[in-house]
């Protein structure tokens, strides 16, 4: 059964969305929600496989909904005309459907939405912490991205807030960096020292440098500092 | 070139001509008013037979002229016409050629041919000059009517964009009227109705820029029963007409456009939603409207509200001249848009373009 919830600030559109779904076998609606803070209540409480979200919505949109998840279920986008919306992000991974809704085109997202959960079902672990499959959803200014954990090779601490890089992006987002490795599956990431996140698989290179520190270099030649109490940490865990 | 403007500047290069050729002869045999007399003589038929030159230049046959044989015609004229002043001018002075120059005749070959040169070359000075001020005038002429097409341009386009229901709402529209079928289908048939209506509305077709305010608070009432089922109780309106204003003119779709505005930017993006407040009434000789909505100016939304007041504020200038004005300020935790417009029960002021 494919737990959904819906997202959506007009009534009679959700009633439409729910008439819809009841007539796919496996798709159980749990919730509703009319704004972006109902619907993260909702989401925490619920912990859906699948949001319907709406875009436009009053004082927070759609997309300040995702980028203040820690990790995104699947999502399907309904929304009425929103193309500069919809293209202003590369979206492949996320599914919309355009108002007024066709039942054939919801079960055309739905199906998607199935094979995903398929595919992931085997790699995701139950616990809540982040794995290399993990998704989660940035916003920075007019841009957004849905990223996978596996993708971002460096998380950079700046101030209250933390840099991550992955496939040429860098976006802010407004979360610490010690938060951040709390919320990491062990052996994922390494710090590296006060500043910096390490994705392990993205590591290239381990060179020894003449302060008995180290220097990392990443599969895209980025070069990394060891601090000196954290090299040492890193020989103990790879037994150099 | 307007002959206004040539008669100005002919004059005008002549005067200077005399006054330079005068002054320059005054420097070197001193300024007597033999001097005078014949630079003044030379000066009226100078203009006299440039102004023929003019005619020749205007004749339809020399206008289609290729622009190599025009500029050789040109050069031909201008020594022809300077042989001409020469001649004109030296037969005037030839009966006082002993009086005043103290000579038996003008008609010497040096003093001929030398006043041929010259006067032939102010003529071909004086065609270049023309040419050059006629194709000036074309030029700017050409720009003036490019940026009188480009306005009317933006104008028609402003008006298809006017009359086009926002994509946004038709679409929510449909998609919640689909749901209000299932659980009101009565209210459903009515939504359908004032949908029809209100596209019925901005097709225009019979093309006018002008509407009553009844049509127009018509087409409102609709706008607002469509959006009061996607907004529900977040939604309040109230109205406040004077029974005498419905029967006014106002530019079609400015006070829709307003509602929509106040709508959007004023209630739709607020959880709690707010209320919107339509008011229409006579001040004296003008027909004053005001749509007022709960909320603040906010400076990021400044820009697409401020560009449709612009719109607004054009459509107003090419309609009533500078006797329409618009504003938009903030008054008691409102957002408030007035409009004043010239009183008018009929629709012969409208100014079609």
């Amino acid at each position: 059964m494919i737990r959904a919830v819906i997202v959506d600030d007009s009534r009679l559109a959700r009633l439409e969305l729910r008439n819809l779904l009841e007539q796919v076998k496996d798709i159980e609606v749990v919730g509703e929600a009319q704004d972006v803070d109902d619907g993260l209540d909702l989401i925490d409480e619920t912990n859906p496989d699948l949001i319907l979200l709406d875009i436009n919505m009053p004082e927070k949109d759609g997309f300040d909904l995702l980028s203040e998840l820690d990790t995104v279920p699947q999502v399907i986008f309904t929304t009425a005309y929103d193309q500069y919306a919809i293209k202003s992000f590369d979206f492949n991974a996320l599914d919309y459907i355009l108002k007024p809704v066709t039942a054939a085109r919801l079960e055309q997202a739905i199906e998607k939405v199935r094979d995903k959960l398929r595919t992931t079902a085997q790699t995701q672990s139950k616990s809540d912490l982040l794995t290399p499959d993990s998704r989660f959803f940035v916003k920075e200014g007019e841009q957004c991205w849905l990223v996978k954990m596996a993708d971002v090779h460096l998380i950079e601490s700046v101030g209250n807030y933390s840099r991550l890089y992955f496939n040429g992006n860098k976006p802010m987002i407004y979360k610490a960096l010690s938060k951040i490795q709390a919320r990491l599956e062990p052996g994922l990431f390494f710090r590296a020292n006060r500043q910096q996140l390490v994705n392990m698989t993205e590591i290239n290179e381990v060179s020894p440098l003449l302060n008995e520190s180290l220097e990392l270099t990443l599969k895209n030649g980025v070069k990394v500092n060891v601090s000196r109490r954290q090299s040492v940490e890193f020989k103990t865990l790879f037994k150099l | 070139m307007m002959l206004r403007s040539f008669v100005f500047l002919q004059l005008l290069g002549w005067l200077l001509f005399g006054a330079i050729n005068f002054f320059s002869r005054a420097m070197l045999q001193g300024g007597t008013w033999v001097e005078f007399i014949s630079t003044s003589v030379l000066v009226i038929v100078g203009l006299l037979v440039s102004s023929g030159l003019r005619r020749f230049y205007h004749r339809p046959k020399v206008l289609k002229l290729p622009p190599g044989m025009l500029v050789l015609t040109a050069f031909c004229a201008s020594i022809v016409a300077g042989i001409f002043t020469t001649l004109v001018v030296f037969i005037l002075f030839e009966p006082f050629a002993q009086t005043l120059y103290n000579t038996p005749t003008l008609f010497t070959v040096m003093q001929v041919t030398s006043n041929i040169i010259n006067l032939s070359l102010v003529m071909i000075i004086w065609s270049a000059l023309y040419f050059a001020i006629k194709r000036y005038h074309k030029f700017e002429q050409m720009k003036a009517e490019k940026l009188a097409l480009d306005s009317t341009l933006k104008q028609v386009s402003l008006e298809a964009l006017i009359n086009q229901l926002n994509p946004h709402f038709m679409f929510n529209t449909i998609n919640n009227i689909r749901a209000l079928i299932l659980e009101d289908a009565n209210k459903a048939r009515d939504m359908l109705s004032h949908l029809a209506d209100m596209y019925r509305y901005t097709l225009n077709t019979d093309n006018s820029h002008l509407v009553t305010l009844a049509d127009e608070l018509t087409m409102i009432d609709d706008y607002l029963a469509l959006m009061e089922i996607q907004l529900e109780g977040r939604l309040q309106t109230e109205f406040d007409v004077e029974a005498a204003t419905p029967a006014t003119f106002i530019p079609r779709m400015m006070l829709q456009l307003l509602v929509e505005n106040a709508i959007k930017y004023g209630i739709a993006n607020k959880k709690q939603g707010g209320q919107l407040t339509l008011v229409a009434k006579r001040q004296s000789e003008a027909l004053f409207l005001q749509v007022r909505n709960t909320g603040k100016i906010e400076s990021s939304l400044q820009d697409s509200t401020g560009m449709g007041l612009n719109n607004i504020q054009q459509r107003l200038a090419l309609l009533y001249a500078d006797k329409a004005y618009i504003t938009m300020t903030e008054q008691d935790a409102q957002v408030v848009v007035t409009i004043l417009l010239p009183w008018s029960t009929s629709d012969d002021s409208r100014s079609d373009s």
